[in-house]
């Protein structure tokens, strides 16, 4: 069977279903198709380098690729495949000591008492903007962010892949918001 | 309301696009690689293990003289 059989309407947890009951690679090509670029779109955010990107893109494929028997259909196939590339990613800059702030856990912050960032302000931001803005902030909080405004996730999705409790990823998104329009402020000063 | 979030991951997969084919041709190098491995591995298993009894002091050949004798009931 080549990839092109493969109805696009085929939904992700079947064409899994079919890959590990026939070992036939062109399921899992539809796969790569699916979301490569999706991929590589986060690991090109959170590691700023296109050729370490690409490099991560491949390895994350290896691991969806070691563990899909393991994926158990309890969350949609798209989160838990987002969740192995921001930990991957995430153990990355960990392990090169690029970004303290991965070091220490920011409970305490002034962030706290300024106001709410409306979600307009984010999404609604000039694309070339909000790809500088990205590169300013720390990983977590763009991490927190694209889960949120990009992969549209809920805050129980996104906790269970950040592993803290839902009253603390809503913490977290709030001032990721506010470090952002922060960060924006400062770049773009006199520009709005 | 638009989402510029989503703007920019479409911006990274046509990025990809020229990239796309190089990173799958790795991918299915190492997936060959891991499947010769598995292979192999499957093949010599049973040597493998014999080999290791042998270094440990057993008696493969004692094992084997058992296993024909059930497998020829005249004896």
């Amino acid at each position: 069977m080549l990839t092109r059989d493969i109805p696009a309407t085929m939904s992700d947890e079947d064409v899994i279903k079919e890959y590990l009951a026939t070992q036939n690679s062109a399921y899992f090509d539809v796969l790569y198709k699916r979301y490569s670029g999706k991929i590589f779109g986060k690991c090109i955010s959170l590691l700023k380098d296109e050729a370490k990107a690409a490099d991560a893109t491949q390895e994350v494929f290896m691991k969806i690729l070691i563990n899909l028997s393991k994926f158990s259909g309890k969350s949609k196939f798209s989160t838990w495949i987002y969740s192995i590339t921001y930990n991957f990613c995430i153990d990355v800059i960990r392990r090169a000591k690029k970004d303290p702030s991965l070091l220490v856990d920011d409970m305490e912050s002034t962030y706290d008492k300024e106001d709410d960032v409306e979600d307009i302000y984010l999404l609604e931001m000039k694309v070339k903007r909000l790809k500088v803005i990205l590169e300013e902030i720390p990983t977590m909080d763009k991490s927190i962010l694209l889960m949120k405004y990009q992969d549209e996730m809920s805050i129980k999705e996104i906790s269970s892949i950040t592993k803290k409790s839902e009253s603390a990823v809503k913490m977290k998104i709030k001032r990721a918001k506010q470090k952002f329009k922060k960060t924006y402020k400062e770049v773009y000063k006199g520009d709005e | 309301m638009s989402n510029s979030f989503k703007e920019l991951e479409k911006l990274h997969e046509e990025e990809f696009e020229k990239k796309s084919s190089e990173v799958k041709k790795q991918i299915d190098g190492t997936t060959s690689s891991y499947k010769f491995i598995g292979d192999i591995l499957d093949l010599y298993f049973n040597k493998i293990v014999g080999v290791f009894v042998a270094m440990t002091g057993g008696d493969i050949a004692d094992k084997s003289k058992n296993n024909n004798k059930k497998d020829n009931p005249t004896d």
